[in-house]
């Protein structure tokens, strides 16, 4: 009873420590709540406002004059009427920005209750603001706002004066929440209307209703502390506050909630007090229990307890020495009854003995009849697995089944017994069973037979059963023991096989290769007679099976003169690869075979099996490849031959090309020679005719001459035999007719024919002036100018010769040096100028037609060359720049020293060689002469003899500006 | 006296010089002997001669001469004189070319380089004979 005492006490003091707790809580928690809401309460203003203020932007002021101005007594009046509580003011800013207020009667505002107007403060801006305004020591919300509406001049202000807590108080419905409060705009203001904004809630929510003005009603939130929105309709604001009645304290249910509070917390603390205060005093008592439980029974109990737990200290003592007292006699029981023990121990030892040896031998007589049992039964366990025994009485009735029934068949044995006349099947097998069943009776001897009989799954099962006679003493037939094993499994896979067999025979008659076999005798190494073959092999054969089986593999073969008889053997005993061969039907046809063997034994016969696949048509599509095959090589060869046939051609048109360009270098030579040739040939005649003629003049020139004829005819030849320059025929026309006036002028006769005459003996003009008196004296001039001419005729006549020879030489010498051919085939020094010059001497006559040759060298050193051929190169370039320039223009010829190597440009005035051709021309048989004209061959040869001198040959060439080829040869 | 001309032209003065003499040596004075180094000359010489009332009756002309070639010249020669004897010499031995010239043989006689007087002054003497 003390401990219900303590805890009731206990628990009255945690329940007094939390009611102190919850009501100081409370306390705070309201006043907290209060400041709270108004803090929360001005920071919604402020983001209203916000609000407004955006949406009020950019709207404008206008239309202000209409509005009445404000009665400021009346302002006053209100706003020292007694009692204010809250106050509604609508105003608005005039176009000077001033504030313009009006009278809640100008607006029709209808201010219920004590109402004042405010007028604290001039706005400072068209967007409006907020302030907390003090009226008879009450803070009051203020809001001024600015309300527009478009194209209507509709604005102004509205400024709400609300006392806070009174305004709180005031709007609160009888449930002590406020529900609803309606505010103006400025449109009421403006025109004056009658609809008004009331802050009794339902009077005011029908009349601004009816107007179109914002009402919003809170009265289903009422967790809303206020709200508010735009009007859209005219563009103007309307406002709604709500707010929620303050948060009071309510003494009854806090109570209550903390009275739950404390219980919960009561519950938690109130064992935990009572833990604390017994918790120590178990463990003592409990350390004592666990002593006597380890048989230390003279331990001593803790002192100090509580009275409940020395109540309890007080039975565990008593229990211990009652423990005490029962272990010690105990002790001497055992004691006494273990010895007892141990002579009856030794006795039974003794036993113990006597039997373990007659157990020895009765062991090993055991065991040697277990051996044999075991034996047995592992031969009986063994067949059991398949067979099952029984014994049948000679009416069919069976007098014994062994178990193994039931693994066979399924059925308990008795079951069997009972039942086996019923479960045969239809199955014609066993109309036989029957017949073997009747025969033993009848003959006595043992039967085998098989029997289909349903099992007990209901599956049919085949079985395979041995029945004997049993005989007695006197040899009668006294009962049947039988034996049956299930062989349906056995049966089925024997039909398996069947259909197996029947497939692969399907496969081997219809597959479209010859499939056979044949024998093999392995000793001897011949080949058998045919065995098997498939459809196939007898149908392209043409042999019946029959006929095939009288002959071997080799009597088919085809008369084959590749091969010998001996490889044939061979490969159909032993090869192990493929290997091809002719076969002939039987009726003649050729068949190319490629076979493939296996040999295996059966039954100790050499069995060929073997597949052969007709290659006919393969064979036959190799040798067609072969023949083309054989074909192209052919090709080839004639092709090679007709290449061989190119090449001797090409050679032989570079033989003739070096032909033509001689030939025309010859047509050229003997122009060259032909000319002084006649030069000599004429003035030959002419020097013998000047002699006869001087010589017969001789005696007349000598006996029949005056002094003065003698004096003019010396004079004569001493002016003809000074050296005159060589004169044109054009000048020489010219001075011989302004001699013949001259002499005419000097009455000297036959002036013609002496002007002719002493032109040609080269006196004229000043060396003519001194003869011309003494020609005047003479009686025939002429005569006497005549006779030296004789004379002077004969100097210049040789004079002609001397310069024909010359000339002749001169291209002897040259075509001497062009045909000179190097002896050894070797390369020699040569003048490369020289060599340059050479060719154009020979080709001066062609030159002079109107090719103005100008040259440009430098001092070059001997190039170590193949003469000739360098001047073919020469030769080639000349002639192409004379048919290039059709014998008109000019030809410039360089050869320039450059480094180690020579330059020598041909630069003709020809008409250019076309950018698109520019590459071919060095090409064999590229030619744009007409067809015999020219081989095409004169570049090449050029390129190649330049190649071979380790040189370059190219070609600069605009069309309408000439070519230029220039050839490079190094000095060695 | 009416002389007429002898005109011969050749781009080798020592063609020409041998040539005129030997005429000159056979006719004698009976003609005027006018020399030219190619056709261009002689053609000028003819406008001139033309112009002082002369006579040409003989021209013997070289085949190969810079510019204009002596079987051209002649050919011009046949249209404006169809009366004048010519006579061609050529030192060319390339057949074609001969053969090409004896196509025209009808218009002027060819003679070979180098040529035989008698045989040319026989033409001369056939042709002056056909002149007159």
């Amino acid at each position: 009873m003390k401990f219900l005492h303590a805890s009731s006490r206990l628990l009255f003091g945690v329940v007094c420590i939390f009611l102190l707790l919850g009501f100081l809580l409370t306390w705070i928690g309201v006043g907290r709540l209060n400041t709270h809401q108004e803090a929360s309460l001005q920071s919604e203003i402020t983001h209203i406002s916000q609000l407004q203020n955006h949406a009020l932007k950019s709207r404008y002021f206008s239309g202000w004059e209409r509005i009445a101005q404000a009665d400021e007594l009346e302002f006053d009046s209100l706003r020292k009427a007694p009692n204010l509580d809250y106050v509604i003011v609508l105003t608005s800013n005039d176009a000077e920005g001033k504030p313009w207020y009006t009278t809640h009667s100008d607006t029709g505002l209808l201010v219920p209750l004590h109402s004042a107007l405010l007028i604290h403060q001039r706005f400072q801006n068209a967007e409006g603001s907020i302030w907390i305004e003090t009226v008879k020591d009450k803070p009051y919300l203020c809001l001024a706002k600015q309300l527009t509406r478009d194209g209507m001049q509709t604005h102004g202000i509205v400024v709400f004066t609300l006392p806070l807590d009174t305004f709180l108080s005031q709007m609160a419905d009888d449930s002590g929440l406020v529900r609803q409060v309606a505010l103006l705009t400025a449109d009421t203001v403006l025109y004056g209307r009658t609809g008004s904004a009331c802050l009794n809630h339902e009077i005011g929510f029908a009349s601004l209703k009816n107007q179109s003005w914002g009402l919003f009603t809170c009265a289903e939130k009422q967790e809303s502390r206020y709200a508010w929105s735009k009007q859209p309709l005219f563009g103007s604001v309307a406002m709604l506050y709500v707010q929620d009645a303050p948060v009071q304290p309510s003494p009854a249910k806090n109570f209550l909630l903390l009275v739950i509070f404390m219980l919960a917390a009561g519950m938690l603390l109130v064992p935990l007090y009572f833990k604390r205060k017994y918790y120590r005093q178990i463990g003592q008592i409990s350390q004592v229990v666990h002593q006597i439980r380890d048989k230390n029974f003279d331990c001593t109990l803790p002192t100090g307890l509580t009275d409940e737990m020395s109540d309890l200290a007080n039975a565990i003592d008593g229990m211990r020495q009652n423990l005490k007292e029962i272990y010690h006699d105990l002790e001497i029981r055992v004691i006494r009854r273990t010895s007892e023990i141990s002579m009856r121990n030794a006795e039974l030892r003794k036993t113990h003995r006597d039997i373990l040896k007659q157990n020895t031998e009765l062991q090993s007589a055991y065991d040697a009849l277990k051996e044999s049992r075991e034996k047995y039964e592992k031969l009986i366990q063994h067949l059991e697995n398949e067979y099952f025994f029984y014994s049948k009485a000679l009416n069919g009735t069976l007098l014994f089944v062994s178990k193994s029934v039931h693994k066979i068949l399924g059925y308990h044995s008795n079951d069997y017994r009972n039942r086996h006349q019923t479960l045969y099947t239809r199955n014609p097998l066993n109309e036989e069973a029957r017949n073997q069943q009747s025969v033993i009776l009848k003959e006595a001897r043992p039967v085998e037979y098989l029997a289909e009989v349903t099992d007990a799954g209901g599956q049919e099962k085949v079985l395979e059963v041995v029945e004997v006679p049993v005989f007695n003493d006197d040899h009668v037939l006294v009962s049947i023991e039988g034996m049956a094993r299930d062989i349906t499994e056995k049966q089925k896979n024997e039909e398996l096989i069947k259909e197996q067999e029947e497939q692969y025979r399907m496969l081997f008659n219809h597959a479209s290769d010859f499939i056979f076999l044949y024998e093999l005798n392995t000793r001897e190494n011949k080949v058998g007679k045919f065995i098997e073959a498939n459809q196939y092999t007898l149908q392209r054969l043409n042999y019946s099976m029959d006929e095939l089986r009288q002959i071997t593999p080799l009597d088919l073969i085809a008369v084959d003169i590749w091969r010998s008889d001996i490889q044939n053997l061979e490969e159909f005993t032993l090869s192990k690869e493929k290997f091809e061969r002719i076969w002939e039907s039987k009726e003649g046809k050729i068949i190319n075979l490629e076979i493939s063997t296996h040999v295996f034994n059966i039954k100790n016969r050499d069995v060929v099996i073997a597949v052969a696949r007709d290659i006919t048509d393969r064979k036959r599509a190799e040798e067609e490849i072969r023949f083309v095959n054989e074909e192209l090589v052919n090709q080839k060869e004639n092709l090679e031959a007709l290449v061989d046939n190119l090449t001797q051609t090409q050679e032989q048109l570079v033989q003739s090309e070096k032909m033509a360009a001689l030939g025309q270098l010859i047509a050229g030579i003997a122009h060259e020679i032909n000319t002084p040739l006649g030069a000599i040939k004429a003035s030959i005649g002419n020097l013998s005719d000047s002699l006869d003629t001087a010589l017969r003049e001789l005696p007349e020139l000598t006996q029949n001459q005056s002094p003065l004829d003698m004096k003019v005819f010396s004079e004569l030849f001493d002016k003809a035999l000074v050296k005159k320059p060589e004169l044109s025929s054009r000048e020489k026309r010219q001075i011989r007719r302004d001699t013949s006036q001259l002499l005419g002028r000097h009455h000297i006769a036959e002036p013609d024919l002496l002007a002719d005459t002493l032109v040609y003996l080269g006196i004229y003009q000043d060396n003519l002036e001194t003869l011309l008196p003494q020609f005047q004296e003479l009686d025939n001039p002429l005569k006497v100018v005549r006779s030296a001419r004789n004379f002077i005729s004969l100097m210049k006549n040789s004079g002609t010769i001397n310069v024909a020879v010359e000339k002749a030489t001169k291209v002897v010498f040259a075509l001497k040096k062009y045909a000179h051919r190097d002896a050894m085939g070797e390369k020699a020094s040569a003048d490369i100028i020289d060599g340059i010059e050479t060719v154009l001497t020979l080709y001066n006559n062609q030159l002079k037609q109107g090719i103005e040759v100008t040259r440009d060298y430098d001092e070059l050193p001997l190039v170590n060359c193949f003469k000739d051929e360098i001047s073919q190169v020469w030769t080639n370039l000349l002639q192409n720049a004379i048919q290039a320039m059709r014998l008109e223009g000019t030809l410039l010829i360089s050869a320039k020293l450059n480094g180690d190597s020579v330059v020598v440009s041909f630069k003709d005035s020809g008409p250019g060689i076309d950018p698109e051709i520019q590459e071919r021309i060095f090409e064999p048989f590229f030619t744009t002469k007409k067809a015999g004209e020219g081989s095409g061959l004169g570049l090449d040869i050029v390129k190649k003899i330049v190649e071979k001198h380790d040189g370059s040959i190219w070609l600069e060439s605009e069309l309408g500006k000439g070519a230029t080829f220039h050839v490079k040869i190094p000095l060695e | 006296m009416d002389r007429k001309v002898i005109l011969c032209v050749d781009d080798e003065p020592i063609i020409l010089e041998s040539l005129r003499e030997q005429l000159e040596k056979h006719f004698g004075d009976n003609y005027i002997y006018e020399t030219a180094e190619s056709a261009e000359e002689a053609l000028e010489i003819l406008n001139d001669l033309e112009e002082e009332g002369v006579e040409v009756a003989i021209i013997v002309c070289d085949w190969l001469m810079p510019g204009m070639k002596g079987d051209q010249f002649l050919l011009q020669i046949d249209l404006k004189y169809p009366r004048v004897i010519k006579i061609l010499l050529t030192g060319q031995a390339d057949q074609e070319s001969v053969d090409n010239l004896e196509d025209l043989a009808d218009l002027f006689t060819l003679v070979a380089k180098p040529w035989n007087k008698e045989e040319l002054i026989t033409i001369v003497n056939n042709g002056l004979r056909n002149y007159e």
